[in-house]
């Protein structure tokens, strides 16, 4: 209760306590306008998609709220990832329309679970399955703090995608994408 | 009333009646600390396994409960409190218990049993022995083990107009190996059940159409029975096995790929049953298994070879009893052991006796069998065991031993290494551990009849191995056992389509398997020797396998056969229409060259853009030991693309380019 004062019930006290507060507010007020209002400026991130049929690799830059945790700004990324960029997003949505992921972070590897369509067997070859996560290690790896990627299917250490190729039971790192 | 309906209505019922059970006059007793009990071979761990009147009961909510009704697809129901148990299995058997009663309900029938569930201070028991019988387990009770095993019940011969299907059904889910043998005259098929008991060898009838007949039989210590059905198909006859629940599968004979799929239109035509639909309980004076290598003393070797020191592994047919092959001692949760790596394979001879001597890098379990004369075969197979490099075949002295190999018995998941005797008339095999050389597993061979009580089989280990860190060897010290050999992988199959062009009626696992016949008969016109890790419509490992079980099948063949390429064709898609092209991917840099002449050719032969050789990491590539590339040949999911992808002239000349490939890479095959 403001100022601290029991709460009563007969009129003469409710008019005791509005008495009281009506200072109290406005020397709250009062002391906000000396103040210099500080903002956090975002967290920035940087998205890699792939483009299909293709290896390369495509970044565009995101921004996302300050008081994320590092964890809270991975799954954002990655799911701004399997949603796709806002041009072109036929050409660079490789994950199966509907996938979520969430992800935590344990030292310096994310551990991204998959959840979704992605869990029945994959209709795209081989060139979309190494784009997807190419770009998701990329994206991650992007992150302070972060260097391996270890990705689960619905909680799970698969060894590929259902009907796929791509070994997934080791974490994901840059290097096993150079050439 | 559907299963799940039964069981809710039984839940609720077991709430509504919850009250306080008093115990009855009962001799309850704990039971020796020595007891173990064993399901399919796998030590159980309980912590509330009492004795009643000579009868294991164990606690409702036991760890270990649990453990061992997980391995048969079952699992309890049961709320404390209350005075009823309820056991479901995946396939909707439904059991249950009331505290105080005489009698277990399975499914809707009640069989006595000896003594009735009860409370004790707050835990319910319930006798193991009568859950298991109701269950389908059979028992084998030893003076200190009780060993249960799931149990093929039954066998079954159906007929269709070009077609004969065997049903197996088991009471537990089904697991098995599959091994082909035979040529296209005389296909034949042997499916091994590990763990699974069969109560005695029998014989269906197939009509004679596609097969005469097929042979169950059980072979194993009786702590670890090992069951098999065996079928010599007649000249043509192709296999498929199809899982059709988690307890019973078919097995389709046909001639044509066409009359493999599963289908169930066929009516039953006659049957036999292998053993009972309840379980035998054995009299405690049952013969115990056959101790650890328990190849008879008389198997001494000369002096002139060093004898293989006796171990307690390697204990002499007196020793205790020993019903289980592996992991005595082990927690019931415990995680697989890790893999030991057989790193080299050795053999010696002296005077009447050959030594087959394996290099490991951990301890090691094993397992050995012996088939009666006159087929004289043996074999060891050693469990959580790597191989590295490719299978070998060993030439001994003996002039009794046609060979041995040693080679990954992969489709397993027990990664087995197996070292295969086969002798022209009885052998004496001795098995352990070399004096001075813990990390040497000896298996020493002599021409001489064993003794008529002589076992079967037996388990054993090498539990001195010493387990330093172990040192791989790099690939690129791969030699091809078989320099003339290229396996060639059609990508997908079975219940695994891969990518699919429904408006062109075009299906990757069926386009992969057209280009790798023909891609087969160019290297064969070549000069190579070739071998296709799948020759129609079906998963190459396990069908009820998961994924890395299926791609490892596929690596294993090339791996097991020595081969100097492998090759694994697909055909690409993408969730845009826009790309189209061909690509050639590999792993390894000794691929890459490769990867390039196969990338090559396609691009110019095909006409088709070159969209470039790229290293990723894809199982087949990285997981087999030779040179290995995976081509996508075009994308279904553009329409040009997919025009010509609906073209036999177009799947030929991708064969063809691959073929050329191989050609500018290799010079041809090596000479004779």
């Amino acid at each position: 209760m403001a100022g601290g004062q029991p709460v009563t019930t007969d009129s003469k006290g409710e008019s005791s306590i509005r008495v009281r507060v009506i200072p109290f507010l406005a020397a709250v007020v009062l002391a906000g306008c000396n103040r210099h209002v500080v903002v956090s400026p975002p967290q920035q991130a940087t998205i890699y998609y792939c483009k299909a049929g293709t290896d390369e690799l495509v970044r565009v830059p995101f921004s996302a709220d300050p008081k994320l945790t590092r964890a809270a700004l991975a799954t954002v990324a990655v799911n701004q990832l399997l949603a796709g960029p806002s041009v072109g997003a036929d050409t660079f949505a490789l994950f199966p329309r509907g996938t979520s992921a969430s992800v935590d972070v344990r030292g310096n590897t994310a551990i991204v679970d998959l959840k979704g369509p992605i869990e029945r067997s994959f209709q795209s070859g081989g060139s979309d399955e190494a784009g997807m996560f190419k770009s998701l290690t990329y994206t991650l790896t992007g992150l302070p703090g972060i260097d391996r990627v270890q990705v689960l299917l619905a909680g799970r250490s698969v060894a590929s995608l259902p009907g796929g190729q791509f070994e997934l039971d080791e974490p994901l790192t840059r290097a096993m994408f150079a050439q | 009333m559907k299963h799940a309906a039964r069981v809710g209505m039984l839940v609720a019922l077991l709430a509504a009646t919850a009250g306080v059970v008093q115990a009855q006059q009962i001799n309850v007793a704990a039971v020796p600390e020595r007891t173990q009990i064993y399901l399919a071979g796998r030590l159980i761990g309980f912590d509330h396994l009492v004795d009643v009147n000579g009868s294991p009961f164990v606690a409702a909510g036991d760890g270990g409960l649990q453990t061992f009704l997980s391995l048969v697809g079952a699992q309890l129901q049961y709320q404390p409190g209350t005075r009823f148990v309820v056991c479901t299995r995946a396939d909707g058997k439904l059991v249950t218990f009331t505290v105080g009663s005489n009698a277990v309900t399975v499914d809707d029938a009640s069989q006595g049993i000896g003594s009735a569930p009860f409370i004790q201070g707050d835990r319910l028991y319930i006798p193991l022995l009568a859950l298991s019988q109701a269950l389908g387990l059979s028992v084998r009770t030893f003076p200190s083990a009780y060993a249960f095993a799931p149990e093929l019940v039954s066998v079954t011969r159906r007929v269709g107009q070009r077609r004969t299907i065997v049903e197996v059904q088991a009471t537990a889910p089904l697991s098995w190996h599959a091994a082909y043998g035979g040529d296209r005259k005389k296909p034949s098929l042997v499916l091994t059940f590990p763990g699974f008991s069969n109560s005695a060898g029998s014989r269906v009838s197939l009509g004679g159409r596609e097969a005469r007949a097929a042979t169950i039989a059980q072979q194993g210590p009786p702590g670890y029975p090992i069951s098999s059905i065996a079928i010599d198909a007649l000249q043509g006859v192709k296999f498929a096995v199809h899982r059709t629940s988690s307890v019973a599968m078919d097995l389709v004979l046909a001639r044509d790929d066409k009359d493999l799929a599963l289908q169930t239109a066929v009516a039953p035509a006659s049957s036999v049953r292998v053993g009972p639909t309840t379980s035998l309980i054995a009299q405690p004076s049952m013969t115990p298994a056959p101790s650890p290598a328990s190849i008879p003393p008389s198997a001494l070797v000369p002096t002139a070879v060093p004898a293989p020191e006796v171990t307690e592994s390697n204990a002499s047919p007196s020793a205790s009893l020993s019903p289980l092959p592996f992991g005595s001692g082990a927690s019931p949760n415990a995680s697989p052991p890790p893999l030991a790596k057989i790193l080299q394979v050795g053999e010696t001879d002296a005077a009447g006796v050959s030594r087959i001597a394996l290099t490991v890098s951990a301890p090691v379990t094993f397992e050995w069998h012996r088939l009666a004369d006159p087929d004289n075969r043996f074999w060891v197979d050693i469990s959580q065991a790597e191989l590295v490099g490719p299978s070998q075949s060993l030439t001994v002295k003996l002039p009794t031993i046609r060979g041995v190999t040693v080679s990954q018995n992969e489709l397993t998941p027990n990664h087995v290494v197996r070292v295969s005797i086969d002798p022209t008339q009885p052998i004496d095999v001795n098995i352990g551990a070399i004096a001075g050389s813990p990390n040497v597993l000896g298996i020493d061979i002599r021409s001489s009849t064993p003794a008529p009580d002589a076992p079967a089989s037996g388990v054993g280990s090498l539990a001195g191995a010493i387990a330093p860190t172990p040192t791989p060897i790099a690939y690129s010290t791969y030699v091809p056992t078989d320099p003339r050999l290229i396996v060639i992988d059609p990508g997908h199959g079975g219940n695994d389509p891969g990518a699919i062009n429904e408006a062109a009626g075009l299906t990757e696992k069926n386009l992969t398997l057209t280009i790798s016949k023909r891609l087969k008969t160019d290297l064969q016109r070549a000069g190579w020797h070739v071998a296709l890790t799948r020759d129609g419509d079906y998963e190459v490992g396990d069908p009820g396998g998961n994924d890395k079980q299926e791609l490892q099948a596929r690596c294993d063949i090339a791996n097991a056969g020595g081969a100097r390429l492998f090759i694994s064709v697909h055909i690409n898609a993408s969730v845009s229409g826009d790309p189209n092209g061909v690509t050639t991917y590999f792993w390894r840099d000794d691929a890459r060259a490769f990867a390039g002449a196969v990338q090559n050719a396609l691009a110019a032969g095909t006409g088709l853009r070159s969209d470039g050789v790229i290293r990723n990491n894809f199982y087949v590539i990285h997981h087999t030991m030779m040179p290995g590339v995976l081509v996508e040949a075009a994308y279904l999911s553009n329409s040009h693309d997919a025009q010509l992808l609906a073209q036999q002239w177009f799947l030929d000349r991708v064969a063809d380019d691959i073929a050329q490939g191989v050609a500018t890479f290799t010079g041809g095959p090596p000479p004779r």
